[in-house]
């Protein structure tokens, strides 16, 4: 199964390889590396999931959360992203489908977006 | 009334009092801004690390193989995460050092608008401090830490402020002190503390401008800040 995801991570290197695992398995990947582009493109496409690193460059990645959670229907997953393991407090946690833990690993990656599949 | 003196296209006067409400606001203890520093370096080691460990994996799943074009692109990477932990490591090591009274700072003389021309240039293009041009003064500063310094701030008040990439910068002299502001994003929104989210960069520019005799302040809103740094500048200093 194809999924649709967004990326949002504006670090460049961890984007490119996140990009390159989950091509390599078959999805379509959209990256984006701001709060402000993330809205931009959810707000013109249809995501499966949504990759969503908590420390972009224009904020923390709450918008996101909040732009999601005002949409009607069933929206995307939402996994997050975040290199301080106690840092994402309720606010995220709460309306998130998962968390990936930086550093994470490949099989880490695939093991978070196969449950979406 | 006292008076500061600032550059708009020229050299105009700014009641001191101005200044002043623009720099003092309560302050976290420097025991809690030790623990976001800390903190701010544990996050900022993960990403390179994240990194490292996705194309060793990587490596190890495709082999070495023909596919050159993605060994030299992954070769990159971690050339590139490596140098971000090294730069990471160098600068803990560093503000260890000025902890320790291991490194002592030149006391200048500097002059403050080529400091901060040559910041502009290492914060790169992706960042422009905005503003009136820094008056033409010289103080006992370090040249090379104060380049870093405001460059680091200029850095972290993008990533706490709006992200836009523009920072406002004025730099003003009142009496012994020379004051740079840095500032990003419109004030509102409930009152924060310094975070880890600032950045190593803040908390390694405070420690810089603390081994020079000077001192940081702070405002932080939602997706606003503004970095109020105090240099001394001694009774007398003459201007270049």
């Amino acid at each position: 199964m194809t999924l649709r995801i967004l990326l949002a991570e504006d670090q460049t290197s961890v984007a490119r390889l996140v990009q390159l695992v989950l091509r390599a398995r078959g999805h379509r990947v959209v990256a984006v590396q701001s709060c402000a582009d993330a809205l931009a493109t959810l707000a013109g496409e249809v995501f499966d999931v949504v990759l969503l690193d908590l420390n972009l460059a224009d904020g923390s990645g709450l918008p996101v959360l909040d732009a999601l959670a005002e949409r009607e229907g069933k929206g995307p997953a939402v996994v997050l992203m975040s290199g301080d393991p106690g840092g994402a407090n309720e606010a995220y946690t709460a309306r998130s489908h998962g968390m990936l833990h930086k550093p994470f690993d490949i099989s880490t990656l695939e093991g978070v977006i196969a449950r979406f599949m | 009334m006292a008076v500061a003196l600032t550059v708009v296209e020229g050299y105009r006067f700014v009641p001191v009092e101005t200044l002043e409400s623009q720099r003092t606001w309560p302050q976290d203890s420097p025991e809690a801004l030790r623990r976001e520093a800390m903190g701010a370096f544990a996050h900022e080691i993960r990403t390179p690390l994240t990194s490292i460990k996705m194309v060793i994996e990587l490596a190890r799943r495709l082999g070495i193989g023909p596919a050159m074009t993605l060994d030299e692109e992954m070769a990159s990477m971690l050339a590139a995460s490596v140098e971000d932990l090294q730069r990471l490591a160098d600068d803990l090591q560093e503000v260890s050092r000025l902890e320790r009274g291991k490194l002592i700072l030149l006391s200048g003389p500097c002059e403050l608008a080529a400091a901060v021309a040559a910041a502009r240039e290492l914060v790169g293009p992706g960042i422009t401090l905005d503003g009136p041009a820094p008056p033409m003064v010289e103080g006992p500063w370090d040249a090379r830490h104060l380049v870093r310094a405001i460059a680091g701030f200029a850095q972290s008040a993008n990533r706490l402020g709006e992200g836009s990439g523009s920072v406002a910068f004025e730099s003003c002299v009142s009496g012994g002190t020379v004051t740079l502001l840095f500032s990003s994003g419109q004030r509102g929104g409930e009152r924060k503390g310094i975070g880890a989210d600032a950045g190593f960069s803040f908390f390694r520019s405070r420690q810089f401008v603390m081994a020079m005799g000077g001192s940081v302040d702070y405002e932080r809103g939602e997706r606003f800040v503004r970095f109020s740094v105090q240099l001394p500048y001694p009774a007398g200093q003459t201007s270049p």
